[in-house]
């Protein structure tokens, strides 16, 4: 079997949203995810909600924030993979920020997959320490962010041994914020990027994600 | 004949390769030592009898080797091609050289057949049993090819099978190969890495001792233990010092090579299972050829191809520890004074990121490549990201008053691929020019550019890529800082790749979901997107040729009205 009929339909997908500070509510559902179609709509998104009357998010002088994060990677179509959707990664992510600038530390469980030497898949779990540091530009409606930390592998092939712990750099260049409720932040960054060695000895085990993340950040 | 040879493997774009990977950061050995091989004896094989499957991804890249001189048959050509493919194949399976997990499942496999393969110890193949034991594994690798060489009937469809090579820039494609030659090719491959990861004696008769990899890889390497580690100098057949390694693989190739392709053709596997097997005395004894081969066919080693050194194996085998220490070539007696071992002592390998590496050591040159590369790359994406945070801070809004016409001139780069089975390092580069009309927060986009790739697979060369056309929109956010846009038009294949020819037209999208603006002036502008996502694919057909890249930009924009 040619490994491009492997290809198989993406699951529906449902999203419902109310954004009271935007004057949004709404949902829509997709049968069938294709790749474009979801960039598509992630541009779609950007678009519409940057231009949909959100309150300008809010820089306070000084608070500390908490978000739960999750973030996939993209795209990752070629000939010959199947694999839209590589790496879910949900994180937790606290800080503290000083008008536009902030730090933070975050954990992040990190599920992806690499192809063995028959197509199959690896599924592979690593947990990444680590802190950031971040600054709020455009008048707060854009955070770039940059961090780093250890990579513990947790679950990996025969040649890993969990436990077996290396380093990641995570790199969000720009995320789009909007304010959605009273200390409630949308943030979207739509591609970032994370290189991850949970296993460094030997040949190492490394993984690229290009990645788009969704944070829901909670002033304090 | 031989430029003949050599213009197959190149216009296939299949070089074989065999002390060390021919990628970005080394060149290829394997492809001088498999020609000189071929060449010695293609003559005595008939190959006309071989169907050709009208497969026509493989008729492409056969026809596209007769672009230079040729006079070698089309069987002949799915031959070569056939024992190219599977010589690549104990390293690569038909993968990237640059896809690491890929590289780390087959390089860092702790079976022993896994590392006999390539004439290397197994990670418990210890001392001198350690020396015997992979000795006698690489020739069972090679006897277990001559049992896929020997089919019933070579000439029946049978004998043709699919298998996966890596072609730059298409990835990953199945192609048909004539299975009899494909597992010669991986013979070959096991028979010329005995050579670079195995120490001889001076006279060149027997194996003194066998390197190691997967151990100081592993960060886990004693010498006396383990054996010596792999060597980057035993590996490269372009040094002085290792020409009569090189020459001696040639023989022993050609030897190997004649004895399977008449082994495939007659079924008789006499003087494969002598040249297999230690010499008796010397290397006279050699069994007539068969009668549909030329008297005159140059085939010199007939035996002893592959041997350990037989005092030293009679001792061990009697449990002789005196004999062994008098007969056995260890690190205690310099490894009996071997050239070899001391020409082994360079560039061994270690592991990749270097913790536990010991001054002066290297590891394998693909290896430091990518690492190179990974880092250079890590570090100017990280100074690109830094820049714009910089940038983020210090410079002031965009002009408020902005112009209605624009044009501007970028760079752009890309990198990394997270891709599955695809290189993990796909650099491409490029400039492009851009225009367009503002009305509000939106402006039309016309985009202009080259977009030049680097091919890593068979040898480093610059292709000139594609050019892509695009027209389409952008908005213009948060004071006009923040660019989203997206282009989408024709990609125009610009050079002859094995499968395809140069204007190939297919299709060219690019999305910026968030690019920086910054004004110098009321009428320049630095942009900069630190992460895009473009589609470059200018053959739609099979197999396509579909590159995603994760480009970073840099350009000045110009307002005019």
């Amino acid at each position: 079997m040619n490994r491009t009929d492997r290809v198989t339909a993406a699951p529906t997908i449902g999203v419902e949203y109310v954004l009271p500070a935007c004057g949004l509510d709404g949902q829509f559902m997709l049968r069938s995810l294709r790749p474009m179609t979801a960039l598509s709509l992630m541009f779609g998104g950007i678009l519409v909600g940057s231009m949909s009357g959100c309150a300008t998010p809010r820089v306070p002088p000084s608070e500390w924030v908490v978000a739960p994060e999750l973030s996939v990677t993209n795209v990752s179509e070629s000939p010959g993979t199947r694999d839209y959707i590589r790496a879910v990664a949900p994180a937790a992510r606290a800080g503290h920020r000083w008008g536009k600038w902030g730090v933070g530390g975050s954990i992040e469980a990190n599920f992806f997959k690499q192809e063995d030497l028959t197509g199959s898949d690896d599924q592979y779990a690593a947990l990444l320490i680590g802190v950031d540091g971040e600054v709020l530009a455009a008048n707060g409606w854009v955070r770039s962010r940059v961090g780093g930390g250890l990579a513990v592998l947790l679950k990996g092939t025969e040649l890993d041994e969990p436990g077996n712990t290396g380093f990641y750099l995570d790199i969000k260049p720009g995320g789009f914020r909007f304010e959605v409720a009273d200390a409630m932040r949308l943030t979207f960054d739509v591609l970032s990027m994370t290189v991850l060695l949970p296993d460094a000895s030997g040949i190492p085990l490394v993984d690229v994600q290009f990645r788009s993340s969704l944070s829901l950040e909670f002033g304090l | 004949m031989k430029a003949t040879i050599i213009a197959v493997f190149l216009c296939l774009a299949l070089p074989a390769w065999a002390y060390n990977l021919d990628t970005i950061a080394s060149e290829s050995c394997h492809e001088k030592l498999t020609v000189e091989a071929l060449l010695n004896v293609l003559q005595i094989f008939n190959s006309r009898a071989i169907p050709v499957p009208k497969d026509d991804v493989l008729q492409r890249m056969l026809k596209s080797s007769k672009v230079l001189e040729g006079d070698l048959s089309e069987s002949d050509q799915f031959i070569v091609f056939s024992i190219v493919v599977g010589v690549r194949s104990p390293d690569t399976d038909g993968h990237s050289t640059l896809n690491l997990s890929a590289l780390r499942r087959l390089h860092a496999d702790p079976a022993p057949a896994g590392q006999y393969a390539h004439a290397l110890r197994g990670p418990d193949d210890d001392y001198i049993a350690g020396d015997i034991a992979a000795v006698d594994g690489t020739i069972g690798i090679i006897e277990a090819e001559l049992n896929e060489v020997l089919v019933d009937d070579p000439t029946a469809a049978s004998a043709v099978g699919n298998q996966s090579i890596f072609i730059d820039h298409y990835g990953q494609v199945e192609v048909p190969v004539f299975l009899p030659a494909y597992h010669l090719g991986r013979a070959i491959h096991a028979m010329q890495d005995a050579h670079a990861h195995m120490v001889w004696n001076e006279e060149l008769s027997h194996v003194v001792h066998v390197l190691n990899y997967i151990d100081p890889v592993n960060g886990d390497h004693k010498i006396e233990r383990d054996g010596m580690a792999h060597s980057g100098a035993l590996d490269d057949c372009e040094r002085d010092d290792t020409q009569p390694m090189v020459r001696s693989a040639t023989q022993r190739s050609t030897a190997l090579t004649a004895a399977m392709l008449i082994a495939a053709m007659t079924g008789d596997a006499t003087r494969l299972q002598t040249g297999l097997s230690p010499c008796p005395d010397d290397l006279s004894t050699l069994p007539p050829l068969p009668d549909n081969a030329p008297q005159d066919a140059p085939i010199t080693l007939s035996c002893g191809w592959i041997a350990y050194n037989p005092t030293c194996r009679d001792a061990f085998e009697a449990n002789d520890q005196a004999a062994m220490d008098m007969h056995c070539c260890t690190q205690a007696n310099d490894y009996c004074g071997s050239k070899y071992a001391i020409l082994a002592m360079e560039e061994p390998a270690a592991p990749y990121l270097g913790c536990e590496a010991s001054p002066g050591s290297g590891e394998t040159p693909w290896a430091v490549g990518l690492s190179l590369l990974l880092l250079v790359g890590l570090r100017r994406r990280g100074s690109a990201v830094g820049a714009a945070l910089m940038l983020l801070v210090l410079v002031p809004d965009a002009y408020a008053e902005a112009p209605r016409a624009f044009a501007s001139v970028e760079g752009h780069g890309s990198l990394l691929n997270d891709t599955p089975n695809a290189a993990l390092l796909d650099v491409t580069f490029g400039y492009s020019v851009r225009g367009g009309y503002r009305w509000g927060r939106w402006r039309a986009t016309l985009h202009v550019e080259q977009n030049a790739w680097l091919s890593t697979e068979y040898g480093t060369s610059l292709n000139a890529g594609a050019f892509n056309l695009g027209v389409g929109a952008e908005a213009l956010l948060f004071d006009d800082r923040v660019r989203v846009g997206f282009v989408v038009g024709p990609s125009v294949l610009l050079y002859d790749t094995p499968l395809d020819k140069s204007g190939t037209t297919g299709v060219f999208s690019d999305l910026r979901p968030m690019g920086f603006r910054y004004a110098i002036t009321d009428h320049i502008v630095v942009t900069f997107d630190p992460i895009t996502f473009s589609v470059v694919a200018p053959v739609t057909s099979d197999p396509p040729l579909r590159k995603l890249e994760r480009r970073t930009y840099v350009g000045a924009e110009f307002g005019f009205l």
